[in-house]
């Protein structure tokens, strides 16, 4: 039987309990959903004591299901003040699952001050150690000494300096499978804050001596099934250009499209878009020694990762993705990928959501700060939310607290959050992801572009958009989202899956209405912590500007956004 | 030999990467990345790219964002 960590952090103590029944079946994003509607008052203070962390694997985690190894992270954001569930790979959640752990919950504060680290060792006993020899350091270090201490197949989840200081912006950082390097994030609504207010470092999962034996109602079932899910998911790898490049490779299409967004969201085109897209990006790699194609958790067939070295060698960061290179590059007018991936490895270090870091730098470009594409002065503002300095502090609060801070009349959110790598106006499905999502703006809750719907009318983006949105809340609960990609080429196969695993007939409408359950939970969440239907609009300038690469604006109106949700 | 997309494509002399594209009968849209040997191509760099008669070209589709 799967069981479940208890931490608390009042009274210093970790109790191991059996998995809810009640939860049962969940897993990632619709397990944390369900948990949180129960047990996180909506309305508590998200750096209280009522506020929890909570750690969890998926629906699949201990199977051979390909990238059934996602992390989930979960809580009341400190940054949107919503229900918040952040997905990373890593080696976290299958060493977890390894130990037979569903779920970890940290509940409380603690009551002096001080610095804890939850340590799982290889029999499985769970324990709090002081952690205080580790204050203020960053993650790369941090992993460093772990590793020195119990080895290279002790799974990290840690926090930088910026989660220790409460940022807004504050990422948990996980250890990579391949490499062991910090690289992983579960960036998105300062959870890594969440962890900081909680006085935990981080959670160190060891090797265990024996892995846990998942139970199955069908098991011969399920390994036949799971071998041609996993047959179905590396041949459309195959031609996926985010296994033979990376993520990177998005930059092609969105830079042609009027989609990446240039010098904070003004839809202009970015004619340098060459130096930081994929040609150069492989030029690198091959010339320094870098390397694509790595798995980030055991067992994923996409492997969309990479290791980038520096112009020596050298290595600079890993998980190198599309993501930070649009908002810190070409959002900011920066050309240099070098200079990017030092930015990267500086975030993933103090451990801050680099979307959150790129847009809150071109605040400062937007308000005459420092200038357009001015790569040192950016990294300088990086150092300044690394130092604690008064305006690196704001820095570390993200995006909106810098654009209020300097007065600008752009700022890019929803929810509070800041947008990703996705101009709303020329991809508009997506824009109404970006306003509509519970989790703010959110380049992984329902993406719609590729998917032939840009070109389509407002309905079908809406649409698209919704299906979306359902699609990735039970993909988020399974395994990684380039893996479900593949996938939804055959949802049987994935609800026969569920079946041989959990019981039942095959179903795959129950599968689809989990992915509602958890939309809607969600939502009722967040109006239970207060907000409205004026939390789900874009700003104002994405309706009034015209993107001056397209001409288009986002001319989605408050009725249709208000209706995407009448299931 | 040539491949396109596992396809086997008839060489001759002086052929580009445009002309041996369009043998194998693909069209490029701009959500496809052109990627011959471990090399990423530009669309406007197809017409001038000479072939040498062992190249392996993928046309690599973005089905969803990074
Ligand atoms: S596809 Fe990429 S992010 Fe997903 S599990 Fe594989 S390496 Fe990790």
């Amino acid at each position: 039987m799967w069981s479940k960590l208890v931490v608390d952090m009042k009274n210093l103590s970790v109790s191991k309990e059996p998995f809810d029944k009640e939860f049962d079946g969940l897993g990632g994003r619709s397990l944390i959903a369900q948990y949180m509607i129960k047990n996180v008052p909506p309305d508590c203070n998200p750096l209280g004591r009522e506020n929890q962390l909570i750690v969890c694997t998926s629906i699949f985690a201990g199977t051979k299901v390909t990238t059934a190894h996602r992390l989930s992270i979960g809580g009341k954001s400190p940054l949107t003040g919503g229900i918040k569930e952040s997905n990373s790979g890593g080696f976290a959640a299958y060493q977890l699952a390894g130990q037979g752990i569903k779920m970890i919950a940290v509940k409380d504060m603690p009551e002096q001050e001080g610095l804890w680290l939850l340590y799982i060792d290889q029999n499985g006993n769970a324990s709090l150690e002081d952690a205080s020899v580790y204050k203020n350091l960053n993650n790369y270090d941090f992993v460093d000494k772990i590793h020195e201490k119990y080895g290279d197949k002790a799974a990290t989840i840690s926090i930088g300096i910026a989660g220790e200081r409460l940022y807004k912006s504050a990422s948990l950082q996980i250890s990579e499978f391949s490499s062991g390097h910090p690289s992983r994030a579960a960036a998105r609504g300062g959870l890594g804050a969440l962890m900081g207010s909680k006085g935990l470092k981080a959670i160190v999962i060891d090797d265990p001596h024996e892995r846990y034996k998942v139970e199955y109602a069908d098991e011969e079932k399920f390994e036949e099934l799971c071998r041609q899910f996993n047959r179905l998911v590396a041949a459309g790898a195959q031609k996926d250009p985010f296994h033979n490049i990376g993520t990177v490779s998005t930059i092609e299409a969105t830079a042609n499209n009027g989609i990446l967004p240039v010098d904070n969201f003004s839809g202009k085109f970015f004619s340098d878009y060459r130096e930081v897209g994929a040609a150069k990006f492989m030029t690198n790699l091959a010339a320094r020694g870098g390397k694509n194609k790595i798995s980030c958790q055991p067992g994923c067939v996409v492997q969309c990762s990479n290791c980038y070295n520096d112009k020596d060698g050298n290595y600079l960061t890993s998980g190198f993705e599309y993501e930070t290179i649009a908002i810190m590059g070409p959002n900011c007018h920066i050309s240099d990928l070098d200079v990017i991936a030092q930015m990267d490895r500086i975030c993933d270090d103090m451990g801050v959501d680099t979307i959150e870091m790129g847009n809150a730098i071109a605040m400062c470009m937007e308000t005459g700060k420092i200038k357009w594409g001015d790569a040192e002065a950016a990294l300088a503002l990086l150092k300044e939310a690394e130092e604690g300095t008064e305006f690196g502090k704001i820095m570390g609060d993200g995006c909106e607290a810098v654009g209020v801070h300097l007065g600008c009349k752009r700022i890019p959110v929803v929810k509070h959050q800041s947008m990703p790598g996705y101009d709303p106006r020329n991809t508009k499905g997506t824009g109404i992801t970006y306003a509509t999502c519970p989790q703010g703006a959110d380049h992984t809750a329902g993406l719609t572009m590729g998917r032939a719907f840009d070109d389509a009318g407002r309905a079908a983006q809406a649409y698209a958009s919704n299906k979306l949105q359902v699609a990735i809340c039970f993909s988020d609960s399974m395994m990684c989202l380039f893996a479900f990609s593949h996938a939804a080429t055959n949802l049987p196969l994935l609800a026969g899956l569920v079946s041989s695993l959990y019981g039942g007939e095959p179903d795959f409408t129950k599968i689809a209405m989990l992915g509602v359950k958890t939309l809607l939970t969600e939502r009722a969440y967040n109006k239970m912590a207060g907000m409205t239907k004026e939390d789900d609009r874009l700003p104002e300038f994405f309706y009034n500007e015209r993107s001056a690469a397209t001409g288009s604006e986002f001319d989605i109106n408050e009725y249709e956004l208000e209706v995407l949700f009448d299931f | 030999m040539i491949t396109v997309n596992g396809k086997k494509i008839d060489f001759h002399a002086e052929m580009t990467l445009a002309e041996a594209i369009k043998q194998a009968g693909e069209v490029l849209d701009a959500m496809t990345i052109v990627f011959m040997d471990n090399k990423v191509l530009h669309h406007d760099q197809l017409e001038n790219e000479r072939l040498q008669g062992c190249e392996n070209i993928k046309l690599l589709k973005i089905v969803s964002g990074g």
